[in-house]
């Protein structure tokens, strides 16, 4: 393997490493399979083209207003409709979230109609040369973002109060609960928190390639391929999981040709969730 | 008691299970009006996707419009007299389960004389469902070359992957370029083909082919396929993929400063969504199956009746594409006289219909319409080939 | 290891085995009275009827939640394709092969398979179809991305293939009943509800997983193989699409898991109510599936058939189900005691 299809792999594993750190966090902490959460990475991509596209804003400066927006979404959605879901039997959250993710993809494609938008930036197709490589600066910005927002959530959940009552309500929310934590609202928050993530991973995405209202499935693969690969409960898994992701598909392009990429990726997310569940980066004492 | 309510229990049970295993009985009765011998409309239909990842809404519009104007004139004559036609639309939603299953059930519980195609793969897939139930489909959307041997009740009139290649190649030779091509597809059927057939193509008009690659559809990293590019100094770029792909890859290749002077984006430069590029997009080519100045008949009505709804010459010209089909299965079914299959489908065979696309004449199911090379010029796409009547073809500003 | 004794035994089963046996051989005889719209659509329902209850067995009574169905469902189409395409063997041979093929992939699977629990275990097999799609897309002895088209003067068609799609359904429907009143159903659900109980009283949760995720995985395929006569053309972006997972647990979950007549109704609702009746209604269809599924979890999570059930036999359910107890789903649940 070449050193610049090492580099692509690991600079696109920054993205997909994003888009799983949300969907690891709500199945972490809430037990929650997710099958939304590609729409929500979407709904990021569409909020910010609001500000993008018709109003000239840089993506970057629109990503925190995007975040907080699709944040202020997905709050109630969890308090209200998917914690109940939770009570049921184990399969009514996929349902519900499978529900969801339909009624999201109508909502874009009646707002914002069916053909493919991209968030233009100057940085979206401008390159810089770093050791003899040529990189493609927004993939450099979406790893950079990525390490900043996995260190953030890292010391969110193990600096602050409200991050030992996720731990907590995480560990046991029986027992969370009668120490006083209210879990409706950790659950609400971290959910909340993890839309803000997927959401900064759509605006990256949408800046860096393009989206229409069904891009979520694929983000939403990839987001589980990195919760599978990593583990739960371990944020700097998900970045090396994102990563090993990254070069996995370069590498699988390099030895074997495009068109047997998605049988590389997928057979080997099967067989480290098979042969190691708790993730290909923890330790099995952890998991 | 208990037992009592149990029995009812079990009634109760066999009722849904005969409703589910039999239940189809009410509903085929109240639909065998739609038989088409009986005075009644006469029923074509089509199963075409109008959500999901393809949405097809421009050539729906033009398959209306064709059954409003057939309409309008009293319908068509059929056993000496006049029958008004109605046109069953279902939305398959992208997913080729929905639209065989639809297909199955236009055919077999609605009883149509005749189908419309939908676009691309779910096509090739139609076919077999077409030729399974001896139903006469006529569609677009699909090169000449892509439709399989099959039994003779597709057909297909649309451009030819053949033209299209040989006009890019008369265009990009007037580019100055070294004449060396980077050639890149999905990795689906259509893609594979249209891949040999561009490479093959491009051969015989002089160029090298130095690189041929096929990635999956929904590609997001092409380092691989551009550091091919690059390495072996192809100026020439055909992409031919899933719209989503080519706007990755046209990013990372300015990215990666890889610049070729002349790029055709075959299936996925046509989307409007395109100009959301800006500037990259510009000078990209497209091939285009209709144009607004190529002095096609009826361009006046499609641009009348659907020129505010659709702004741009892609729309347009899949508007165009659905009145064009929709109106060789018409005009057949007015020429058998009859709404039997067989005599639909013999008098396709020998179809002198002149539409939207131009005239129309079958050769093994086949049916060729011209076509246009277009190229993006500051958020629309403008004609340049061939040039009587287009604009002249501008450098590749966007990449380069 | 000894059978427990079971309440819910043999005897109870009488009444529900019978109206099967009696609605199969119906159903069979119906068969010259019906039109062809009438036997393709039927066909249809009753493929769809197989891949539900098969889930059903597998996750409702086995509390293994698949989306995995579209590679068994693949296996057998394709098996059943590649037998007729590329050797002369008659149709009955590629049909079984279909089902031997697919309990193949499943005993091959099992291995790592079984080591997951609950999410993860539907991941992986999501994973895994998938991978199965893809990689038919690139395997070109079996017709590469546009698949393979059946001979169709060797394939069961009309009356006959309606015929084999009640059998299927049929046998799918016995195995859920069998599994509703037999002691092994009894430690399925026991393993379903309290793993670390019911190892400790001897149950073999490996074992017992495995018996509920190899037969299901094998009607899914017979139900590949009547798919693949019906389309008559297959491709891995038909036969072995994700949507035949997604299907399967819709229709299950609709219409109520772990029950035996759940499917049976949520096969009706999912395919009349949402499939038929809005498929010309565009973007609306996709809001009002969307939201009648969030509505149906959330206000209704047991299914549409317990609802009707229970308001069948109000009274008695209402006496014996307390508030208590069919919040938290355990035996007494109105889920179980409106199984017929």
């Amino acid at each position: 393997m070449t050193l610049d299809v090492l580099a692509a792999g690991i600079l696109s594993g920054g993205l997909y490493a994003l888009i799983g750190l949300g969907i690891s966090l709500v199945f972490g902490v809430l037990g929650l399979m997710n099958l939304a959460h590609g729409e929500l990475v979407i709904a990021g991509a569409y909020l910010a083209s609001l500000l993008v596209v018709d109003s000239g804003w840089d993506p970057l400066l629109a990503l925190p207003l995007a975040m907080a927006g699709v944040a202020l979404i997905a709050y109630p959605l969890q308090r209200y409709l998917l914690t109940p879901l939770l009570r049921g039997d184990k399969s009514a959250p996929l349902v519900g979230t499978f529900g969801l993710s339909l009624l999201a993809q109508a909502l874009f494609q009646g707002v914002f109609g069916t053909h493919p938008k991209s968030l233009p930036a100057s940085y979206a197709d401008s390159g810089i040369s770093v050791l003899g490589l040529r990189i493609q600066t927004i993939y450099l910005i979406a790893f950079a973002l990525t390490t900043v927002l996995c260190a953030a959530t890292h010391l969110v959940l193990t600096r602050t109060r409200a991050g030992s009552a996720v731990r907590a309500a995480s560990a046991d929310p029986a027992t969370a609960a009668v120490l006083g934590i209210n879990v409706s609202t950790v659950y609400a928050m971290t959910f909340a928190g993890a839309a803000a993530l997927a959401a900064a991973g759509g605006v990256l995405t949408g800046v860096a390639q393009s989206f229409t209202p069904t891009s979520g499935l694929p983000l939403l693969l990839t987001g589980m391929a990195v919760m599978a690969l990593a583990g739960i409960g371990s944020v700097g898994g998900v970045l090396l999981a994102g990563i090993a992701l990254g070069v996995l598909q370069s590498a699988s392009v390099q030895l074997f040709g495009g068109g047997m990429r998605d049988v590389v990726v997928y057979l080997a997310f099967f067989l480290v969730l098979a042969v190691r569940p708790q993730g290909l980066f923890r330790k099995a004492a952890t998991g | 008691m208990i037992r009592s309510t149990s029995r009812r229990i079990h009634a109760l049970g066999a009722a849904a299970l005969l409703a589910a295993t039999a239940g189809c009985a009410g509903n085929a009765s109240s639909s065998s009006g739609g038989k088409n011998d009986d005075g009644g409309p006469i029923v074509i239909g089509t199963s075409i996707s109008l959500s999901g990842t393809t949405v097809l809404n421009q050539i729906r519009d033009g398959y209306l419009l064709a059954v409003q104007k057939v309409n309008a004139e009293g319908g068509l004559e059929v056993g000496g007299k006049k029958r008004k036609v109605e046109l069953k639309v279902l939305d398959n939603r992208s997913d080729t389960n929905t639209m065989v299953q639809q297909v199955r059930s236009l055919a077999l519980t609605d009883h149509v004389v005749g189908l419309l195609g939908s676009c691309c793969q779910q096509n090739i897939d139609m076919q077999g469902q077409a030729d399974a139930l001896k139903v006469p489909l006529v569609m677009g959307a699909l090169p000449v070359e892509l439709l399989p041997k099959g039994k003779g009740y597709t057909w297909d009139s649309f451009q030819s992957l053949a033209d299209g290649a040989k006009d890019f190649y008369t265009v990009a030779a007037g580019a100055k370029t070294d004449k060396k091509t980077l050639i890149v597809t999905n990795n689906d059927a259509q893609g594979i083909s249209t891949g040999k057939l561009w490479g093959a193509t491009g051969k015989k008009a002089g160029f090298t082919i130095a690189a041929t690659k096929a990635v999956p559809t929904g590609t997001t990293d092409f380092s691989d396929v551009i550091k091919a590019g690059k390495s072996s100094h192809a100026q020439v770029l055909i992409a031919a993929m899933a719209p989503p792909d080519c706007f990755a890859m046209w990013k990372q290749m300015k990215a990666l400063a890889y610049k070729p002077k002349v790029a055709v984006g075959v299936q996925c430069a046509q989307t409007p969504g395109w100009g959301s590029l800006g500037k990259l997009g510009d000078g990209t080519l497209v091939q285009l199956n209709w144009s607004d100045t190529a002095g096609l008949p009826e361009t006046n009505l499609i641009v009348s009746k659907y020129g505010k709804k659709y702004t741009n010459l892609t729309d347009l010209g899949s508007v165009a594409l659905g009145l064009h089909e929709a109106t060789i299965l018409l005009d057949a079914i007015k020429s058998a006289g009859s709404t039997d299959a067989d005599a639909i489908n013999k008098a396709l065979a020998k179809s002198t219909t002149v539409s939207a696309q131009g005239p129309v004449k079958f050769v093994d199911n086949k049916s060729v319409t011209p076509t246009f090379i277009g190229q993006w010029e500051g958020g629309a796409i403008k004609q340049v080939w061939p040039a009587k009547g287009g604009s002249p073809l501008a450098s590749l500003t966007g990449l380069g | 290891m000894k059978t427990p004794s079971v309440p819910t035994g043999a005897s109870k089963a009488l009444w529900p085995a019978a109206s099967l046996a009696a609605l199969t051989v119906a159903a069979f005889a119906l068969a010259p009275a019906l039109s062809l719209g009438q036997l393709d659509l039927s066909v249809t329902l009753l493929t769809y009827l197989t891949i539900a209850q098969a889930w059903n067995v597998l996750a409702g009574f086995s509390g293994q939640i698949s989306l995995g169905a579209a590679a068994f469902m693949a296996t057998g189409g394709y098996t059943t394709a590649l037998t007729l395409v590329h050797t002369g063997l008659p149709w009955p041979v590629a049909f079984l092969g279909a089902g031997v093929g697919a309990a193949l992939l499943a005993l091959l699977l099992a291995v790592p398979l079984l080591r997951l629990r609950g999410d993860y275990f539907a991941v992986g097999t999501l994973a895994v179809s998938i991978a199965i799609q893809a990689l038919l897309s690139n395997w070109n002895w079996a017709g590469g991305a546009s698949g393979l088209t059946l001979p169709t003067e060797r394939i069961p068609s009309g009356g006959n293939l309606y015929q084999i799609a009640v059998l299927v359904a049929a046998l799918a429907m016995a195995l859920t009943l069998y599994v509703r009143h037999s002691a092994f159903g009894l430690r399925l659900t026991a393993v379903r509800d309290n793993e670390p109980a019911a190892a400790g009283l001897g149950v073999s949760v490996y074992w017992h997983r495995l018996a509920a995720l190899v037969p299901t995985s094998a009607l899914t395929g017979l139900a590949g193989a009547v798919i693949a006569f019906q389309f008559v053309v297959i491709s891995p972006d038909g036969v072995a699409s994700v949507n035949w997972s997604l299907n399967a647990v819709l229709m299950s979950v609709v219409g109520g898991a772990g029950t035996v007549l759940g499917p049976v109704v949520g096969v009706g609702v999912v395919y009349y109510g949402l499939t038929r009746l809005l498929q010309d209604q565009q973007t609306l269809s996709l809001v009002i599936e969307g939201l009648l599924l969030v509505l149906i979890v959330r206000f209704a999570p047991q299914g549409v058939w317990p609802l009707v059930c229970r308001a069948v036999r109000f009274p008695a359910a209402r006496r014996r189900v307390s508030p208590a107890t069919a919040e938290t789903g355990s035996d007494s649940s109105p889920q179980r005691v409106c199984q017929p």
